[in-house]
């Protein structure tokens, strides 16, 4: 053992025992240090003997800390030294000493106890309270964190979440909230199977989000995902209560899923009954999940749009069902007041790029726009994976396209009305309509079906024959199309599968509700069934029917991604074995050339929502449906009548209405500059005039929207405005409205928001109403007339 | 008005809230778990950190010490004892001062910390991953602890572990805590 420790020993026990006198040695230092047990903190060294040398020791000292340190050169002696203040410790104290002796030099020198204490500075955080509305920082892209709250709408484009952009305590607070799969793992949650680890990053995506839309490919587990990302709030107390929108057929669907994913709310979910204004205004008492449909909300379309009162989220179920935003579901949907408003689909695009944004305007209104193309705004609130990239051993899906020759009498049938009723519609002549023409395709696709006269069915005779072979191999079949009709459709089709002893089962619009969780449920478990027929607008959606590994298409859907839906049924996650699709096309028919045009839509879903371009075409238009068969004729415009303003604005394309407000500052003498394709940084117009006070320059963005514009759209016009110093102001011109963040944004900035009443008064003041004057589009020169 | 604002819903969501709010055979602990970490740097010196969580490993409390720097003269005074006296007796007892909710059982991630057991009158264990199996034993445990000479924590320690290691992943904490120890230290505290 060391001198040192020797000594410090000593020391120690001199002190435990209470002990006043402090030896002090010829050693060069050493500390007394006085444990916490000394109580209390003052300590006093009295005049003593020296333990060692037997020499008088004179040392009186008091101190409130926790060292004392004494140090001497060579020699012990008699030194009285000072007691030091509290504050003299702090500041170093030097001990003056009083010598006795003059011949004996003084060499005791206290050093302050502060010069040994530790003094650590403790920080602390404390998360003992509910969760506070996060920051960004929980929507960083690849976190496994999961936070309550709104996640603040990011603007476009949207900036990188960072560390560095939120306080120290909501970074911990993220740092230290365990990994997704942690919570997930809670023994409280006892969910019956893990979720898939998309699915996780999808459950973490939901919760961390105020608002969005889930549109993970069919079959991926959207209401899983969705329904323990709810779940999670709920334990949260984040949400007290939620509201699910979905089609109708779709209810006992959800009833099953939350029984399975969150069990302990069996009891507590209500379906809306026939009084659903009550429904709806009411936090009712038992209850956590509320489920409406569609058809239902609709009904109280009007009512809803009155009422202020709030749900703590609104999931929207088949979301594309709000695709229109002039159709009443959609509008009692937008009615709704959440707190946080999730949709899923897993076909956002159906036709064309304005059904995302009908979508979002129930999400979050104002951050895209009708008429524009949709860009990557809303790619922060979509999540869609597919079912290749996420799970890479799932049953592969075999594609079949069966191009069928028609029967004889089936071709002759065909043939002869096809011929006549290309005839008719020539000689309709202008007054042809799109309706005439889908009159004519639906009777020969039905006659693609079955021969009127004979029955005779190509499609029918290739199915029997399959379904041979599916049934000998124990397996089961779906079998989709859109036609429900005892003459062309899936009642025909049973009779003759029946006939044939595979005990086909049906699903369509004609088997009540309340009978269809049954019929699924024999498909499912009767081995003797092999066979469900279901047409596309009650089976295509939100069933499970992975017990089926073949799914015929007899017909085609006008609609790419309500086929893919249809497929979907078998081909989704608990399937086992490979799905073959089989798509039948009757060859030199119709449908054959139908097809092209659903092969056209199927690059459009992949540029607008997989890759995030902007499509190319938008949908069906009028002109393709003509030309299904090559008709000379067009229906002729329908001649211009004087309508009110709303009405010209709303259909107006934003081509259109970019001319019109060019035309509105042109009359006001300004000389404008269409930017056309260029679209200068969103810029649509250039306004220049010359006057008093000196040259004026307006940038002008122009929004063709029923709805209102937000903030978003604003900040990116003020952004070119405060970069471009030699434009005097920025103009937003909307046929909607504006959000009342958009317009505190504008307040006190060189920016001017006009909005659907403003702009109808110019309109009316200038006289331009009928809109006949065009200014020349895409010009980029400035028009000088 | 909100037609949940009124306090005949709020009681009446609380019921239900506790009768729909999971409550499982998997039933957890109502242990607090505590988790501490000291570790010490050549160039920022002694730095130590505490985070406090629930049964499910959520945290609740997090508490850390700036860097503490011997000066020479206390390198020269305390010697061989600088660092147990730092850790145990100035960061240890200085974190669990003042800690809103006491921990069940405190762990520690390396082996000088279990002494901090003479300071804090909590089951004290080193906690670490069991990575190689002990021969002879039947335990599918991947962890293992360590409470030094304190065998009277042994059964206590047990317990929790027993009770929580099939649910959570008990050392995972230690991660979260020097993350967010490294983050915080890189914060200049405000003025």
């Amino acid at each position: 053992m060391g001198w040192r420790n020797r000594h410090r020993q000593r020391i120690l026990y001199h002190l435990k025992v209470g002990a006043r006198c402090v030896p002090a040695t010829d050693i060069a230092t050493f500390p007394v240090p006085v444990r916490r047990w000394v109580k209390p903190h003052v300590l006093t060294f009295r005049p003593d003997t020296h333990p060692f040398s037997g020499e008088s020791l004179h040392i009186s000292a008091e101190g409130n800390d926790q060292f004392l340190v004494l140090q001497t050169e060579k020699h012990l002696l008699d030194t009285e030294i000072r007691c030091p203040s509290p504050r003299e410790y702090a500041v170093g104290f030097q001990a003056p000493v009083v010598v006795p002796d003059l011949r004996l030099t003084p060499a005791v020198q206290v050093v302050a106890a502060g010069a040994l204490q530790f003094s650590p500075h403790v920080t602390r955080f404390s998360f003992l309270s509910k969760p506070r509305e996060p920051s960004s920082l929980f929507a960083l892209p690849q976190s496994d964190r999961i936070a309550g709250g709104h996640i603040k709408p990011v603007t476009s484009p949207p900036p990188p979440p960072s560390l560095k952009q939120v306080d120290l305590e909501e970074r911990l607070r993220w740092i230290l909230t365990p990994p997704i799969h942690e919570v997930l793992s809670d023994p409280q949650l006892c969910l019956p199977e893990s979720p898939y680890p998309f699915q996780t990053i999808g459950i973490k995506w939901l919760y961390d989000r105020k608002f969005a839309l889930l549109a993970d490919e069919m079959g991926l587990g959207k209401t899983m995902q969705v329904i323990i990302a709810a779940r999670l709030l709920y334990r949260e107390c984040l949400i007290r209560q939620l509201l699910v929108v979905c089609p109708k057929t779709l209810i006992p669907n959800w009833k099953t899923e939350l029984r399975k994913w969150w069990p302990q709310v069996s009891h507590n979910i209500s379906v809306v009954g026939p009084d659903r204004q009550w429904f709806l205004r009411l936090g009712t008492a038992n209850v956590i999940v509320k489920i409406i449909n569609y058809e239902a909300l609709a009904r109280e379309a009007d009512w809803l749009a009155k009422q202020r009162f709030s749900h703590d989220l609104v999931i929207i179920d088949e979301a594309q069902r709000i695709k229109s935003p002039k159709a009443h579901a959609s509008k009692a949907v937008k009615a709704l007041v959440a707190h946080r408003r999730w949709a899923m689909t897993g076909t956002p695009l159906e036709n064309k790029e304005d059904d995302v944004v009908s979508i979002f305007e129930f999400l979050e209104p104002g951050l895209l726009a009708y008429g524009e193309k949709i860009g990557k705004a809303h790619s922060p609130y979509m999540l869609r994976r597919c079912t290749e990239e996420v799970i890479k051993d799932f049953p592969e899906k075999i594609e079949q396209p069966v191009e069928i020759e028609l029967d004889d009498a089936q071709r002759e049938a065909y043939v002869q009305t096809e011929t006549e009723g290309v005839r008719k519609l020539n000689e309709q002549g202008e007054t042809v309509t799109v309706t005439h023409v889908f009159a004519l395709i639906t009777k020969l696709r039905q006659i693609c079906n079955f021969d009127p006269s004979t029955g005779e069915s190509a499609k029918l005779d290739v199915l029997c024959e399959d379904l041979e072979e599916i049934s000998a191999s124990g397996r089961k079949a779906l079998v989709f199309s859109q036609f429900v009709a005892e003459e062309f459709g899936l009642r025909r089709i049973s009779r003759a599968l029946q006939k044939k002893g595979y005990g086909p089962l049906e699903l369509h619009g004609k088997v009540p509700p309340h009978a269809r969780e049954a019929v699924v449920a024999r498909f499912r478990d009767d081995p003797k069934s092999r066979v469900l027929l279901l047409n596309y607008a009650v089976g295509g959606v939100g069933l499970n029917l992975q017990a089926a590994n073949y799914v015929y298409l007899f017909d085609r859907w006008w609609n790419p991604a309500v086929e893919d839906n249809a497929v979907k049924r078998a081909h989704r996650i608990g399937q086992k074995s490979k799905v073959f699709v089989r798509r039948f096309c009757c060859k030199d028919t119709v449908e054959e050339r139908i097809l092209q045009i659903l092969l056209k839509k199927r690059r459009l879903f992949a540029q607008v929502i997989d890759e995030g371009r902007p499509a190319e075409s938008m949908g069906l238009t009028e002109e393709e449906i003509f030309s299904l068969f090559n008709l000379k004729v067009r229906p002729r415009e329908s001649p211009k009548k004087s309508r009110p303003v709303s009405v010209v604005l709303r259909n107006m394309d934003p081509g259109e209405f970019e001319n019109l407000v060019a035309l509105t500052y042109e009359k006001q003498g300004y000389t404008v500059k269409l930017t056309g394709g260029s679209h200068d940084r969103g810029i649509d117009i250039l306004a220049e005039r010359s006057g008093g006070g000196g040259k004026e320059r307006i940038a002008v963005q122009c929004k063709h929207t029923q709805g209102s514009v937000g903030r978003p759209v604003l900040q990116q016009l003020w952004g070119v405005v405060s970069d471009d110093h030699s434009i005097t102001r920025g103009d937003l011109v909307t046929s909607g409205g504006f959000t009342a963040e958009a317009r505190q944004f504008g307040n006190g900035k060189r920016l001017t928001l006009i909005d659907f009443h403003t702009l109808q008064g110019l309109v009316q003041q200038f006289g331009i109403a009928r809109f006949e004057e065009r200014l020349p589009r895409n010009t980029g020169e400035a028009n000088d007339d | 008005m909100n037609p949940h604002g009124n306090s005949a819903n709020e009681s009446h969501s609380a019921e239900l809230r506790a009768a729909a709010n999971d409550d499982t055979d998997g039933k957890p602990s109502g242990a607090i778990l505590g988790y501490l970490a000291c570790p010490q740097d050549a160039a920022s010196g002694f730095i130590g950190a505490l985070l406090i969580t629930d049964a499910r490993a959520r945290p609740l409390h997090f508490a850390y010490v700036t860097p503490i720097r011997p000066t020479t003269m206390q390198r020269i005074l305390y010697g061989a004892t600088l660092a147990e006296h730092v850790k145990i007796d100035v960061i240890a007892m200085t974190l669990m001062q003042g800690v809103p909710v006491v921990p069940t059982v405190l762990f520690v991630d390396a082996p000088d910390l279990i002494s901090v057991r003479r300071v804090v009158d909590l089951p004290t264990a080193l906690l670490t991953r069991n990575t190689e199996p002990q021969p002879g034993t039947s335990s599918l445990s991947t962890l293992k602890y360590d409470t030094g000479t304190n065998h009277e924590d042994q059964e206590v320690i047990g317990q929790v572990l027993a009770e929580l290691e099939p649910w959570i992943d008990l050392v995972e904490p230690f991660t979260r805590l020097r993350e967010a120890m490294k983050e915080a230290l890189k914060t200049p505290p405000k003025a």
